[in-house]
């Protein structure tokens, strides 16, 4: 007669295994991690943004009342610099890289370029692994990164005259 | 007449020892370090480490089963078919989901495997996991033809065309392994989530058109902790060992909840045999 | 989940016209968050800007709150994550709508 099962040990792959460890994955692993950092990035500044903004909107009132918008042009001065900047630079690629990649997303979720239905033989190739998703997030990369450059440019050459 | 033989012609048979290297004796050791967990013992986790002899085409199943046969009879693996059709010897070598059967050790490259049992399901002991929420999460879907005419229809085939069985054929080609729902990022934080093997299931009698129960099963799969959960990580389909591209049918059942909802709603059984020779008109 | 998309799509929409008015006009970035640039906001561009903060207020929370409840499940735990997300949205899109009502002049 078999021996009872005592305890079983959970195994889930856990945040470390499933979630942070994309690096030995396919392709498609690493645009959904990039996906979920990039969203909780831009969600972040976006928070921080609007009340940013909003302490300096304070320079409005002042306007009417007829005093000199002090608040913004203080805060302006206080943020034209190389480390926030480097900052805005990732927010801009996190930005443009989530938008595009959401296209693609949206676009492989209702079907279009996941390959279609094949009868399988061997090596049991996966259609929607090659279909032209794939193809579409190598785009994806390459074009976040020349959108990269650009943002450089502006934040850096032409607000810090780097 | 018999030939002289001496006037038979003597060619010299070229023989390339290479051919024969890997087979007579081994290329060389691999360091096999394997999750050992034994709850009787009440021990916890450790790694025990083996040296195995390699040949040419020896697979990790291969090499487990030196191990249990020679160093360490206390090793619990589990397998069956030793070719890929069973899916009972799925794990986690050097950090991907693979069947042990099917994965051949010179292929991994390096001089140290690692083995550790399939991620996201409890672990029985060493290398065996527990397929129960697994198996349960499968039956959650109504894996089988469902329709309401099912009795009348037990000994009549029912119709369908060529293009028709393509359209789920590569779903219905799932070994149950398990490799899937280890790989599923979601799965791996989510308990609840339904997985992709359950779904892709879902997907393939969804599809067939021989099903009357779509509607019911998108009630399943369309709830939290469901279908929306997937958010195309594509690691499903890249160690599935049988070609079923559960991330497509993940897609495809997105496609049918929101873009095609109105096909999915029209669609009706296939007719029967019967039915079609007697001109029997469908109800 | 439509609305995710749906959003998403015009959060990449208003979003590059966001970036394109902070680069593209002559001087580029450098000279585009100046007081005098940035003031004498009109009724159209307003709205705009409210659509981008509404857009953005879903999108965002409820990204977050996906992300949040795949890292844990319970009952208690998903309404108390969804009541949080809920809140933290409408607080951010109410001190944003407070500043566009500021820009435009329309809020002493």
């Amino acid at each position: 007669m078999g021996q009872e099962i005592v305890v079983e040990k959970k195994n889930n792959a856990g945040l470390y295994r499933g979630w942070i460890k994309f690096w030995n994955r396919n392709f498609e692993r690493w645009l959904y991690a990039m996906h979920r950092i990039t969203g909780v990035g831009v969600g972040v500044y976006f928070v921080a943004h609007v009340w940013e903004t909003s302490n300096a909107a304070q320079a409005f009132l002042d306007v009417q009342n007829g005093l000199q918008p002090v608040v913004w042009t203080d805060l302006m001065s206080f943020l034209t610099n190389y480390a926030f900047h480097t900052g805005l630079l990732l927010v801009a690629g996190a930005a443009v890289f989530h938008s595009l990649n959401g296209v693609r997303l949206v676009m492989a979720e209702q079907g279009w370029l996941i390959g279609k239905v094949t009868r399988p033989t061997y090596p049991f190739l996966p259609s929607s692994l090659r279909g032209g998703q794939r193809q579409l997030g190598v785009v994806i990369v390459i074009a976040s990164f020349i959108l990269l450059i650009f943002a450089f440019y502006q934040l850096f050459v032409v607000a810090l005259g780097l | 007449m018999s030939q002289d033989k001496s006037e038979v012609p003597v060619v010299p048979l070229h023989f390339d020892p290479k051919i024969m290297e890997g087979l007579g004796k081994p290329i060389r050791n691999v360091g096999f370090k394997v999750f050992r967990y034994d709850p009787a013992k009440g021990e916890g986790v450790r790694y025990s480490e083996y040296q195995v002899p390699i040949f040419r085409g020896t697979t990790v199943l291969d090499a487990l089963l030196y191990i249990k046969e020679k160093l360490d009879p206390s090793l619990s693996i589990r397998y069956s078919c030793r070719m890929a059709v069973c899916g009972s010897c799925g794990m986690v070598i050097n950090g991907k989901e693979m069947l042990a059967c099917k994965t051949q050790v010179e292929n991994l490259g390096g001089d140290t495997v690692v083995v550790r049992p399939m991620n996201n399901m409890p672990v029985t002991r060493d290398l065996v996991s527990d397929f129960e929420v697994f198996f349960q999460k499968h039956r959650s879907v109504l894996p089988y033809i469902v329709r309401e005419d099912v009795d009348l229809n037990l000994n009549r085939e029912y119709i369908q065309k060529p293009e028709e069985v393509i359209e789920f054929l590569m779903f219905s080609n799932c070994i149950k392994c398990g490799l899937c729902y280890s790989a599923c990022p979601t799965n791996a934080m989510d308990e609840s989530f339904l997985g992709p093997q359950a779904m892709a299931q879902a997907y393939r009698y969804i599809a067939d058109t021989r099903d009357g129960a779509q509607q019911q099963r998108m009630e399943v799969l369309d709830a939290s902790h469901g279908l929306w959960n997937c958010h195309f990580a594509g690691s499903c389909s890249d160690v599935c060992p049988k070609g079923v591209d559960p991330a497509f049918a993940l897609q495809e059942l997105k496609t049918l909840a929101i873009r095609k909802a109105g096909t999915l709603k029209k669609k009706r059984p296939a007719p029967n045999v019967a039915q079609v020779r007697e001109y029997i008109p469908e109800k | 989940m439509l609305l995710q998309y749906l959003t998403g799509a015009g959060i990449l929409v208003l979003g590059a016209s966001h970036f394109a008015l902070l680069t593209l006009i002559p001087g580029g970035f450098g000279s585009a968050l100046g007081f005098s640039e940035v003031q004498g906001v009109y009724l159209a561009y307003g709205l705009l800007f409210e659509l981008f903060l509404t857009l953005l207020s879903y999108h965002v929370f409820n990204g977050f709150r996906k992300v949040l409840v795949e890292l844990r499940q319970g009952k208690t735990y998903e309404m108390a994550v969804t009541w949080l997300v809920f809140l933290g949205g409408a607080a951010t899109f109410l001190w944003g709508t407070r500043t566009i009502l500021i820009f435009m002049g329309l809020f002493h």
